[in-house]
């Protein structure tokens, strides 16, 4: 039968994997092999994907992928061996200290003055950032889903300025699946660090050793840190890291990044290894009497075969030579072997599978599991359920409930807009715009009293005073925006949520991952665009990236706020929720026309972790609101502040730089009479709501602010509430601003960020049409 | 235009601002392409930052 097929809470035992290329490769990294024991544990709401327990992990599959792997029912799972308590003492081998390899003091020493370079490589949120965080001292966010960071980060450790350490994003292995993990073995390979810091979470040391093994074979020194110790032991669960150390032939330190434990041993540790050039002890995993040994023989063989080519190529030939037992055509061709050559390797492969009874990926990630296997029985006693699971466990029943999840997710969103729109946003923005009258007040009167010259007396009032004034009241509103979505973010409640969406998702072409940049994106397009390269897939990524400018960003905000107060504002509740599901809605029609137009085929294959939930921390949660302050004050004293003195200077001059009378005379109103009868149509024909438009294409908080200066204060007498809501449809749909499609341009190419500008102005347009035809008919 | 010691020394005010705001800007735009100004936070700043990513 196929694993498709196992009921809820039944274990089985897998037989064979089915698929091919990278996916399969990712089933095999990920610990799906043959032999392993897996445990339903439940369906997602509408029925698919499905969340399953292994090597003492939680993973989600799609019931197509499922069906890909052949299982066999077993009556009973076996459980984790939580006793073990008779130990004996094992001898501490010292790697990594000094008189072990060699003499304290000597040893092959780097030269000196060559700064020492570490690579931070591990899993998938194991905590490598909080760890870079601690050794670098440096403030990254550092989130509770997998594929946090999706670029490399560099520093010095602390104390240490001739060190360069870089955090790279989680990898599950060197057989990279998505373009953020190339990052990571493009680094380790190609830039070949001093040393390699490998971070393992404890709570999961089987399938985050997996990785180590592979880091192993690179021969490039090395230190384990063993991460969330105080976690393990307090749910009674202990290492022997003597042992661990001997069997894996490199330092392992025991570790708790969150709790500033074991640090100092490991950078010792570290700097020690890297200084000294002292590689790992053993290499060589596989066993000769294991399984005939199939493996042992074929990898040895293939090591002699390529020596030379591995030399060449600049190649740990232990890595190459299982690479190239796995079928590796990057590494394959690095090589550059001959025909000749790459008949033998198939020969001596095929010989393996058939020894061995498995086909060549299987084996080797077998040989593996088998070594990790071994070594966790023989060192590591497993604690009992943790805390944080059963918490976990508890909180999915509502979160991922059959019928609890949906409603659940709608409520926290809402709760998350009301809090903010309605109550603790909306109450420090009255405060803060109370205080910014009474300033102005304040400068409107002292100035008059000292009595400066008009011109420039409302340059400070009309023009400074009332836009940047405008656009800082929004302040607290978009920090409490921030608050609540990094809330979510580092609890754990965003992985849920792509676990959730993720059968929905794919009705438009997406997966489950989408969401992820999908919900970035109402903070921000910007960080939004960066968060599709944890996307698998270069055609999701891409539609993905199309779909992010319809979903509302906070900078919007002051628009939708400044319109609704001043023309719907008993409606305000209503109207704000109906925008940001009219952006959805938009957004999903157009995810519809991407699919069957640019972007046919599947999306990519649903494999996921889902972390235990965890309180966010207060201090990343204070520091990343402080941060989003700090850079909302610096935009609206730097960019604001220039637009507002520009539109102030083009609206109160004439071409001849002479002040005008009357603002329709000024070069402002004379450049946009370009703009206007094409905005007519809309509702939106008025010269002075085109150039608010256009400066919203700098920063969108701009529109708000030009408005202010362009109307005096008053909107209300100059526009209709129809006119309003065409223009609040239009700024919710137009293009994004020039920092998004930068970074789409980045990611995307010239062409397409082109197209987005073009194509989002398009839309809007024709909404904004729409919702002035519509108006002016039911007018009638 | 009569222009008196005030006026003068708030048009210098102004200027000042508007070029220290340039300045900000020009700098922190030559540092990465595509920044927003929002990088200080971001978990995605070093891909528009590499040479100032500490």
């Amino acid at each position: 039968m196929t694993l498709k097929e196992v009921k809820i809470g039944d274990s089985a035992r897998i037989t064979q994997i089915g698929g091919e290329g990278a996916l399969r490769q990712h089933f095999l990294d990920m610990g799906i092999i043959p032999g392993t024991e897996i445990t339903v544990s439940k369906l997602a709401p509408m029925g698919d994907p499905m969340e399953l327990t292994l090597h003492g992990y939680e993973l989600t599959l799609r019931l197509a992928d499922a069906e890909l792997i052949q299982v066999e029912a077993i009556a009973e799972k076996k459980t984790a061996d939580t006793k073990k308590s008779e130990k004996k003492r094992s001898h501490h081998p010292g790697l990594g200290e000094g008189g072990k390899f060699h003499p304290k003091g000597s040893g092959t020493p780097l030269p000196a003055g060559t700064i020492m370079t570490f690579a931070l490589v591990g899993n998938q949120n194991s905590g490598k950032t909080t760890l870079f965080n601690r050794l670098t001292g440096s403030k990254q966010h550092v989130g509770n889903f997998p594929g946090v960071t999706v670029d490399r980060k560099d520093g010095a450790i602390k104390g240490h300025p001739d060190t360069l350490i870089t955090d790279l994003p989680g990898i599950y292995s060197m057989s990279p699946y998505t373009s953020e993990e190339i990052v990571s073995r493009n680094f380790v390979l190609n830039e070949k660090p001093h040393a390699i810091i490998n971070i393992v979470d404890a709570n999961n040391i089987e399938r985050n050793l997996y990785l180590t093994m592979q880091l192993l074979e690179l021969n490039i020194p090395m230190v384990v840190a063993v991460n969330m110790m105080d976690e393990l032991t307090s749910n009674g669960g202990s290492i022997d890291f003597n042992e661990m150390e001997m069997k894996l032939g490199v330092p392992v330190v025991p570790i708790s990044a969150a709790k500033n434990e074991g640090i100092e041993e490991l950078i010792e540790h570290a700097i020690h290894v890297a200084y000294y050039r002292e590689p790992p002890v053993i290499k060589d995993f596989c066993e000769k009497s294991e399984n005939g040994g199939a493996v042992h023989r074929c990898l040895h063989g293939i090591c002699h075969l390529i020596e030379d080519h591995a030399e060449q190529a600049g190649l740990p030939i232990r890595f190459a030579a299982s690479k190239v037992a796995e079928g590796d055509e990057l590494i394959i061709s690095q090589l550059g072997l001959d025909e000749n050559e790459k008949d033998l390797m198939e020969h001596v492969v095929c010989q393996m599978e058939k020894e061995r009874g498995l086909d060549k990926s299987a084996a080797i990630a077998d040989m593996r599991f088998r070594f990790i296997q071994k070594l966790c029985d023989e060192t590591v006693i497993k604690p009992k359920e943790s805390k944080e699971h059963i918490r976990s466990r508890q909180i999915d029943k509502i979160l991922t409930g059959k019928y609890t999840a949906i409603p659940a997710f709608i409520g926290i969103m809402a709760l998350v807009f009301w809090l903010t729109f309605n109550v603790i946003g909306a109450w420090f923005q009255g405060l803060l715009e109370e205080g910014i009258n009474y300033i102005t007040e304040v400068v409107d009167a002292s100035l008059t009293r000292a009595n400066v010259n008009d011109a420039i007396h409302s340059l400070i009032i009309d023009g400074i005073f009332t836009g940047v004034g405008s656009v800082l009241s929004f302040l607290p509103i978009i920090v409490t925006l921030f608050l609540f979505l990094s809330l979510l973010e580092d609890s754990g409640y965003i992985a849920r949520v792509a676990f959730v969406m993720d059968k929905l998702l794919r009705k438009i072409g997406l997966s489950g991952r989408s969401i992820v940049p999908l919900l970035i994106g109402f903070g921000c397009t910007v960080p939004a665009v960066m968060a599709t390269r944890t996307l698998p897939s270069e055609r999701d990524r891409k539609m993905t990236i199309l779909l992010t400018p319809f979903m509302s960003c906070t900078a919007k905000l002051p628009i939708y706020a400044f319109f609704i107060s001043a023309f719907f504002p008993r409606q305000g509740g209503l109207i704000m929720t109906g925008l940001y599901v009219l952006g959805i809605i938009v957004g999903i029609i157009a995810a519809i026309v991407y699919r069957n137009t640019l972007f046919r085929g599947e999306p990519v294959p649903f494999v996921m972790e889902l972390p235990n939930y965890r309180m966010p921390g207060i201090r990343n949660t204070a520091q990343l609101l402080w941060e989003k302050a700090k850079d909302f004050l610096q935009r609206a004293f730097t960019v604001i502040l220039i637009a507002t003195i520009a539109i102030w200077f083009l609206q109160s001059f004439d071409l001849h730089l002479a002040l005008v009378e009357n603002e329709s005379d000024s070069i402002l109103a004379s450049i946009s009479q370009i703009l206007a009868p094409l905005m007519k149509p809309a509702g939106l024909g008025d010269w002075r709501i085109c150039v608010s438009l256009v400066s919203g294409f700098i920063a969108k908080e701009s529109v708000v602010s030009t408005m202010k200066i362009l109307f005096g204060g008053d909107v209300t007498a100059f526009m209709s509430p129809l006119t309003a809501a065409s223009l609040l449809v239009f700024s919710l749909l137009y293009t994004p601003c020039v920092a998004a499609i930068a970074s789409i341009r980045r990611e995307y190419g010239k062409k397409w960020a082109l197209i987005v500008v073009v194509w989002q102005c398009v839309i809007a347009w024709v909404a904004a049409a729409a919702v002035h035809l519509i108006g002016i008919l039911i007018g009638k | 235009m009569n222009m008196q010691w005030i006026d003068i020394l708030l048009i210098i005010l102004i200027a000042s601002s508007v070029v220290a705001a340039l300045i900000f800007i020009i700098k922190q735009r030559r540092n990465g392409k595509g920044c927003c100004g929002g990088c200080s936070g971001c978990a995605y700043r070093s891909t528009c930052h590499k040479k100032d990513t500490k």
